[in-house]
């Protein structure tokens, strides 16, 4: 396999952690998130700085990293607690114009320099090939999935599509919303850190802006045009909108035109997505069947 | 020096107010987070300074940034927001960011990556008054600006239409009841605010003497913050907002040298408010209806 | 007049809401006994629904009590009142709108199993709790309609399913926010038969209702809101006959009527 399609791959790989944990947010529990790069940034900066500051080995720094990301991705999903979807979305905006701020102009995290020589993974002192590299992102992808498709079938993924249906509902039917909030936030954001120590291991240099606000947009997107509060939708989201710049190459001029153009026509005429309820994909299916 | 700053930062405050309150309008009636605004803001300037090339009018340039913006924030409610209207929120949100982008991007493809430049013959002269020194294109923005906020004014409080709109934005059904053509008003309010957007994306244009595809990238989301706390549809809340984030942004640069970007201070300012008072700073100016 | 307070399921003392100056409910105090069907009547804007949502808590009260079963619980949240066994419905049905009529039913009913975070993510589909959620279907007719999603339901089916909901949760006191509107006639007859049903079944049932056939159908007792004050309370025909409710509902006789 060439460098360049195990990059393809890595980099799909991780946006369909990132959007299938989005998707745990939003498509779930209801709840829009318009900075989930932020939560991708503090698990890649967590990874970065205690690998490479405090040199701790790549076990011991992920699984910090993915506990800072939780603990940070719980406490900033407290304000859905408070305010209703729209301000959330502007509040989740604002968080991940604040999160980059903080990255690019603390020296501590490295400022506009950025972050560099962070280690890739090692196995008794052997550094992974790039496509044992990816064989671990495509471990961590499965796991995502299974995450992802045993909470849609728990208990609790009943009751967060019952939060995301109706609030007030679900709370007069005993749900406490709060809960179940947090519970998404919280296994959110931790899956958004995985995605960060992969990124940062794999690129072995980060900075801020890898995780501006308008990778946000592509990775919520991903959760909708691929079709929200499924598993198959975000997968191919993912699959698409890191695919499109790359086939759009010969004509890179009017790559962005084409993506803002994709967005308002899905939204427009097909608002569940590829693979959601009403989506063009099943009705496809349908279509050829009979 | 500090009434110089005070002065600057009332100036760009009385422009983030002609976008901010087009916003909240568009926000009281539709309930949409209507990121293209500052897409028609894009639009605006590019209008008014090719009128303003070809005539050497700026009345004329006023005429036509107000004129191009009102068309297109026609278009985009009638063809992509009215259509959304029974969706969840952030289907719009999404092909609202989607538009922002299509609009920004065929600017560029239309009128080139180059900053553009007024002709020499605008806005030349200074003014000073003691230590405070008043360029003639500042003065032209905050006549220009407080004119528009008067308008708005009337507008709102006195005209039969503004009657209307307060009702439309209460309560649709009621409305309707009462004879009210909410449809008509929608289109006439979403025409109004964008022409003020219009108008302000000249006005920034001549201004810093710079007109650019991507000038709208950050007032898209300052304005966000701005109406937020403001109290998300309150037009006079999201005017005082405008004014204090000038002047927040102009004072700690200039004044305090906060080490955090300008364009991130609306969003802490905006995370402070929420956290003290979550309906936005709306109650404080009841006074002034919606 | 208070035999045995034991026996009140749920106890309203004193409770006035305040919305921006207005009074929405004063001094109300109202106690509804085991076992019975309380009726709850009054003009639009008497302050019925906000009565249920303080009940419920939904809202909570400016000032005054709640008790249920004795315990003073006002101020509690929502699920809690859910938890301890407050079931209730809504005037504008709000079925949870993208999921099938047996997970909305679901959904309420794992809240005894499952609402400690420790045993969140276990399946749901055990056969004891399946059958049980099968059981409250047959029970409000909804079998037939378990597969489907709520939000293509008609409204008689809807207004079922907010039932059925309420009942999932093993509720003591079920509270009805006029369920019988915009039903058909053979739809109301239906649904009086299901609240009696479940009514014998010891859980204690409070009402609001437009539809006074409805009410002297039902009701042991009936409360008369009017401009947030309780009018009067008593049986359905000492009610009706009250000079003091005839004048509330003067130029108002569609309520009574239809």
């Amino acid at each position: 396999m060439s460098a360049y399609l195990i990059t393809i791959l890595i980099t799909i790989g991780i946006y369909i952690i990132l959007a299938l944990s989005l998707n745990i947010i939003v498509g779930y529990a209801g709840q829009i998130s318009l900075g989930h790069a932020a939560f991708w940034a503090i698990g890649a900066y967590s990874f970065a700085i205690l690998s490479v500051k405090y040199s701790l080995p790549f076990i011991e720094a992920s699984v910090c990293a993915i506990l800072i990301t939780t603990l940070i991705g719980v406490i900033l999903g407290l304000p859905s607690l408070r305010v209703s979807e729209d301000f959330l979305a502007i509040t989740t905006i604002g968080i991940n114009f604040i999160v980059q701020a903080v990255f690019n102009n603390i020296n501590y995290f490295g400022g506009a320099m950025g972050i560099g020589n962070i280690p890739f993974p090692q196995i008794k002192g052997k550094m992974f090939s790039s496509a044992q590299f990816m064989a671990l992102t495509y471990l961590f992808v499965f796991l995502t999935i299974v995450i992802s498709y045993t909470f849609r079938r728990s208990w609790a993924g009943l009751a967060s599509f019952a939060v995301k249906a109706d609030e007030i509902a679900s709370n007069v039917s005993g749900i406490d919303p709060k809960r179940f909030k947090i519970i998404a936030f919280a296994i959110g954001s931790a899956l958004a850190g995985l995605a960060g120590i992969l990124y940062a291991s794999f690129m072995g240099f980060i900075s801020a802006n890898d995780f501006s606000f308008p990778v946000s947009v592509t990775i919520l997107a991903m959760v909708m045009v691929g079709g929200e509060n499924t598993i198959t939708g975000p997968i191919f989201g993912a699959f698409l909108l890191v695919l499109l710049p790359e086939i759009f190459r010969p004509i890179h001029n009017y790559r962005m035109l084409l993506y803002g153009l994709l967005l308002v026509v899905m939204m427009r005429f097909q608002p569940s997505g590829f693979f959601g309820e009403k989506g063009i994909v099943w009705k496809l299916i349908r279509v050829k069947k009979s | 020096m500090l009434i110089q700053q005070i002065v600057n930062g009332l100036t760009i405050g009385g422009v983030y107010a002609l976008i901010a309150m087009g916003l909240a309008m568009v926000y009281g009636i539709l309930r949409i987070i209507h990121v293209a605004h500052a897409g028609v803001y894009v639009v605006g300037a590019y209008a008014g300074l090719y009128t303003y090339i070809l005539t050497h009018s700026f009345i004329l340039s006023i005429v036509s940034s107000m004129a191009a913006g009102a068309i297109i924030g026609i278009l985009i409610q009638k063809y992509v927001y009215f259509p959304l209207i029974k969706h969840s929120p952030i289907i719009s949100l999404i092909a609202s960011i989607g538009l922002f982008i299509s609009i920004e991007e065929s600017m560029r493809l239309i009128f080139g990556p180059y900053i553009k430049s007024f002709p020499k013959d605008l806005f030349k002269g200074e003014y000073h008054l003691g230590s405070v020194v008043i360029g003639q294109s500042q003065l032209v923005v905050v006549f220009l600006s407080v004119a528009a906020i008067a308008l708005i004014w009337y507008v709102t409080q006195k005209t039969r239409f503004g009657l209307a709109l307060k009702a439309v934005s209460q309560d649709i059904d009621t409305a309707e009841t009462l004879s009210i053509d909410s449809k008509k008003i929608i289109s006439i309010a979403f025409a109004f605010g964008s022409a003020l957007a219009g108008l302000a994306g000249l006005l920034v244009g001549a201004y810093f003497n710079s007109v650019f595809s991507s000038m709208g990238d950050v007032p898209a989301y300052k304005a966000l913050a701005i109406i937020v706390v403001g109290g998300m549809g309150n037009i006079w809340g999201a005017f005082a907002a405008s004014l204090a984030v000038g002047l927040i942004e102009t004072l700690s640069i200039g004044v305090l040298n906060v080490p955090l970007p300008r364009n991130s201070l609306a969003f802490i300012f905006m995370i402070i408010v929420l956290l003290f008072k979550p309906e936005g700073i709306a109650g404080l100016f009841k006074g002034l209806g919606k | 007049m208070e035999v045995n307070k034991s026996k009140k399921i749920i106890e309203i003392q004193d409770v006035v809401k305040i919305f921006g100056g207005l009074k929405a409910l004063d001094r109300v105090s109202i106690s509804v006994e085991e076992s019975e069907i309380f009726g709850i009547v009054g003009p639009n804007g008497a302050g019925k629904t906000t009565l249920f949502n303080i009940i419920s808590g939904v809202l909570k009260p400016t000032s005054g009590k709640i008790f249920f079963n004795g315990k003073d619980v006002s101020g509690q949240p929502p699920y809690k009142m859910a938890q301890m066994g407050i079931g209730r419905t809504f005037q504008v049905v709000r079925p949870f709108s993208f999921m099938s009529v047996f997970e909305n039913i679901m959904a309420a009913y794992g809240v005894r199993f499952y609402h400690n975070i420790t045993k969140s993510f276990s399946k749901w589909k055990k056969e004891e709790y399946v059958k049980d959620v099968m059981l409250i279907l047959l029970k409000t007719e909804l079998f037939e309609y378990k597969e489907r999603r709520a939000d293509t339901l008609p409204l008689g089916v809807q207004r079922k399913l907010e039932i059925a909901r309420a009942l999932a949760l093993n509720p003591k006191v079920l509270l009805l926010d006029e369920s019988f509107s915009g039903l058909s006639f053979s739809e109301i007859d239906e649904l009086k038969k299901l609240v009696f049903n479940i009514n014998n079944e010891g859980v204690s049932i409070v009402v609001i209702e437009h539809n006074m056939p409805v009410v002297m159908d039902l009701c042991k007792t009936v409360a008369v809101l009017n401009y947030g004050k309780k009018l009067v309370q008593g049986s359905p025909k000492e009610v009706v006959s009250n000079p003091d409710v005839i004048e509330a509902y003067i130029g108002k006789k569609q309520y009574a009527q239809s």
